[in-house]
């Protein structure tokens, strides 16, 4: 009986020894990958100082995570709602009703050449996009301020992610647009083309805004108050329930000076195919604008953001 | 192998505690005087914790001279009468590859901060740190977790956290769901989840998405005894496939079966660092240094003067910090001013401030005498070892007779019970049991049908 027994103690030792050996591969192996994965990714940390640029190859690295940060925006607002992302394109339909009823019917406000629900709703449907943006722009860090006190990922992912889910936002909304375009008759030419000038030039400036002040928002809460009010008086300044024509001549210059004034009367004109473009000087000083509020808003951001988290 | 991992050159990090006010305005923040006026609340609660423990000059107001022995250095700051801290202050030290470096020290002597610094959550204010490598941060349970996810969007919402992309986790997602033992439960919202479960998956996500760096602080101390047994047995396989671990905890037993080998942060500065065993020896002096193991006490009331309470080891030698095996002797010298009938001395012992853990009194014990005549006496009780779990003590001493209770001072005396000795396999010591003492029993389990 001796024999078998040492056999298998033979067998097991073996065994013992090949899953050794098994592992030590895998550990070699290992060890090789953290080594390259290491030199790959070096990181200094130090007190920085001054006004820092942007680092666009780790914002690149991290994509995948903005793009997991904007579907569990999603996710998390219409978990349970029935109507879930309907209610996107409920809200702009239903002001559109209204303000075609006290606006257009009986307040008899001019919209040019086309029907005045389809002006006005081009009208919010850009205007929406642009609110959004800027309201859930600048409280994204203090929405993420949870996460930002614990791990690290580049603060700039968190009005991003807030971007993204505006633009999102509006192509849905556009599933209503084009609908109530068509029923009047209306079918968008080779303007449309330009339409997304518009809406990058207009999304520049809300995301240098959600910049400028996210930061801030996080820290004072007055700014999210404040910001409220000013949109809504944005709001009325900018061209969206009437057309630029209604303000008079003489204050036709400044009043196209609000960089918003001439995207939204372009972004429409391009869309409807109206002949109301505004004058090119105003679109080169809106790009502009659009430009200088990002870069600003850009700097303003990358020098808050370093220390934020000793803050909030 | 002696790649370095983690390279860290006087790092330092101050926080300013100051009114409110002085933050407030826009151009403080945007200024170059910004890093100046950091207004922290963790740091401040890290302050107030260290008080508790008792490091006196931790922190130092303002207008006094800082104490030439307490690094952690206070000065009046320019701009206002804030006060600062330095939760770091010239840290220097080196990690290689594949090494598990225990991080050990009170609280508020600067881990967090350190641990902060390291997984980029916060700048430091001076110094820098070379990190090669990615870091996988496990600073709180189920930190980077979202609620309304489910497990598997957590996972790779973890994963993408870390840098990775989408196919690297994928290649991972199995083996992390296996880990967890989770199993159907991977697609339900984790804020359905247990709290065991919660941690199974945070842990098992921050240790099998194996980034180059691991970073853990005081998580193990959670989950069954299999499950930590699993996670330790993860940890060691990540060691030797070259990882870098650095691991915060208050149990030094965990810390010396983990890590090979420690830092000891005191008061924000690196005071030792090297083998387990030379910086927990470092440890506990420390501990030791802070608490005196005589105290005076010279409080007299009705006929009798409580004068010292002292403990000490077996070997008659005095200290505050004693070994899961040590004998602890708890001895009070009192004297009794005028003969009293019956008189009796009475300890009660708590631990981690608030749990009773017993009271010793010399009722019916042959020292109690009828009538004590005026002289000087001590009283001497010895706690067994291997009887009060690891955790920090306090003695509550009075003196009395049945008729009148003479002397009660609450907090008369505190001593630590650590698990220094590495031979912790005998689980009925842990700390994480229920029950505040080791006591002896057997088990006979005998089949009935």
């Amino acid at each position: 009986m001796r024999g078998p027994s040492v056999n298998i103690e033979l067998v097991g030792d073996h065994a013992a020894q090949r899953t050794a050996e098994l592992i030590n591969v895998a550990d070699d192996q290992s060890r090789e990958e953290v080594e390259n994965l290491s030199k790959r990714y070096v990181t200094e940390l130090k007190p920085r100082s001054g006004w820092a640029g942007v680092n666009l190859a780790e914002l690149w690295q991290y994509r995948s995570l903005l793009m997991i940060f904007v579907w569990r925006d999603i996710k998390v607002r219409y978990k349970q709602t029935t109507l879930g992302p309907l209610w996107i394109v409920l809200q702009p339909l239903a002001m559109t009703v209204i303000y075609s009823i006290f606006f257009g019917y009986i307040a008899r406000i001019p919209s040019g050449d086309v029907p005045y629900p389809v002006f006005v709703l081009s009208g919010i449907v850009i205007w929406q996009f642009f609110l959004r943006a800027v309201n859930e722009g600048s409280t994204s860090l203090a929405a993420y301020q949870g996460l930002i006190g614990k791990i690290y990922f580049p603060r700039l992912l968190a009005p991003l992610t807030a971007m993204t889910g505006a633009v999102l936002d509006f192509v849905i909304m556009l599933g209503i647009l084009l609908p109530v375009m068509l029923y009047f008759g209306i079918w968008p030419g080779f303007t449309v083309l330009l339409a997304p000038f518009f809406l990058l030039a207009l999304g520049l400036v809300a995301l240098g805004i959600s910049l400028f002040l996210t930061g801030l928002d996080a820290i004072f809460r007055d700014v999210r108050y404040a910001l409220s009010f000013v949109l809504q008086i944005w709001y009325f300044t900018s061209p969206i329930i009437y057309p630029v024509e209604l303000v008079p001549e003489r204050f036709r210059t400044i009043y196209l000076l609000n960089p918003t004034t001439p995207l939204v009367q372009g972004f429409r004109s391009a869309i409807l195919g109206q002949d109301s473009m505004p004058p090119m000087w105003s679109l080169a000083w809106a790009s502009l604008m659009s430009l200088v509020i990002l870069l600003v808003g850009l700097a303003v951001f990358q020098r808050i953001e370093r220390n934020i988290v000793d803050r909030i | 192998m002696s790649k370095v991992a983690i390279t860290v050159e006087n790092l330092s990090k101050r926080y300013v505690l100051g009114e409110v006010k002085s933050v407030s305005t826009l151009w403080d923040i945007l200024g170059t005087s910004a890093r100046n006026k950091e207004l922290d609340e963790r740091a401040i609660v890290e302050v107030v914790e260290a008080a508790k423990v008792g490091a006196p000059g931790s922190v130092v107001k303002s207008d006094q001279p800082p104490a030439p022995d307490t690094p952690n250095c206070a000065a009046k700051s320019e701009t206002d009468s804030a006060e600062e801290l330095w939760a770091l202050k010239d840290v220097t030290f080196e990690i290689t590859q594949g090494q598990i470096l225990g991080i050990i020290g009170r609280n508020g002597a600067g881990k967090s901060t350190l641990l902060k610094i390291l997984s980029r959550i916060t700048d430091p204010t001076e110094g820098r740190a070379i990190i090669r490598g990615r870091v996988g941060s496990l600073l709180e349970v189920g930190t980077g977790f979202h609620p309304e996810l489910t497990g598997k969007e957590n996972i790779f919402l973890n994963g993408a956290i870390l840098g990775m992309t989408r196919s690297e986790i994928e290649r991972r997602y199995d083996d992390i769901v296996e880990f967890s033992e989770i199993g159907r439960f991977i697609q339900t919202p984790v804020k359905r989840y247990s709290s065991g479960m919660f941690t199974r998956l945070a842990f098992s996500v921050a240790a099998n998405l194996e980034p180059e760096i691991l970073i853990i602080d005081e998580v193990l101390a959670v989950g069954d005894a299999s499950f930590q047994k699993k996670c330790l047995a993860k940890i060691h396989k990540l060691m030797r496939g070259g990882r870098t671990v650095l691991f915060v905890s208050h149990s030094m037993s965990s810390v010396a079966e983990l890590c090979n080998s420690a830092i000891l942060l005191h008061k924000g500065r690196l005071v030792r660092s090297g083998s387990m065993t030379d910086v927990i020896g470092a440890y506990s002096e420390l501990l030791n240094k802070g608490k005196a193991s005589v105290v005076q006490v010279n409080k007299a009331s009705k006929g009798v003067e409580l004068k010292t309470v002292c403990v000490s080891n077996d070997t008659g030698k005095s200290t505050t910090v004693f070994d899961l095996h040590d004998e602890v002797v708890i001895s009070i010298v009192y004297e009794v001013l005028e003969p009293l009938d019956s008189l009796q001395a009475c300890l009660t012992i708590s631990r981690n401030m608030i749990e009773l853990v017993n009271t010793f009194d010399t009722d019916g014990e042959t020292e109690r005498l009828p009538l004590r005549q005026p002289g000087t006496y001590k009283s001497e009780l010895r706690i067994p070892g291997k009887f009060l779990k690891a955790g920090s003590y306090s003695v509550r001493v009075s003196l009395g007779t049945i008729i009148d209770n003479m002397i009660d001072i609450e907090g008369a005396m505190a001593f630590t019970v650590e698990e220094m000795s590495e031979d912790t396999k005998d689980r009925g010591y842990r700390n994480d049991r229920l029950g505040h003492v080791i006591c002896p029993g057997s088990w006979r389990v005998d089949l009935l049908s």
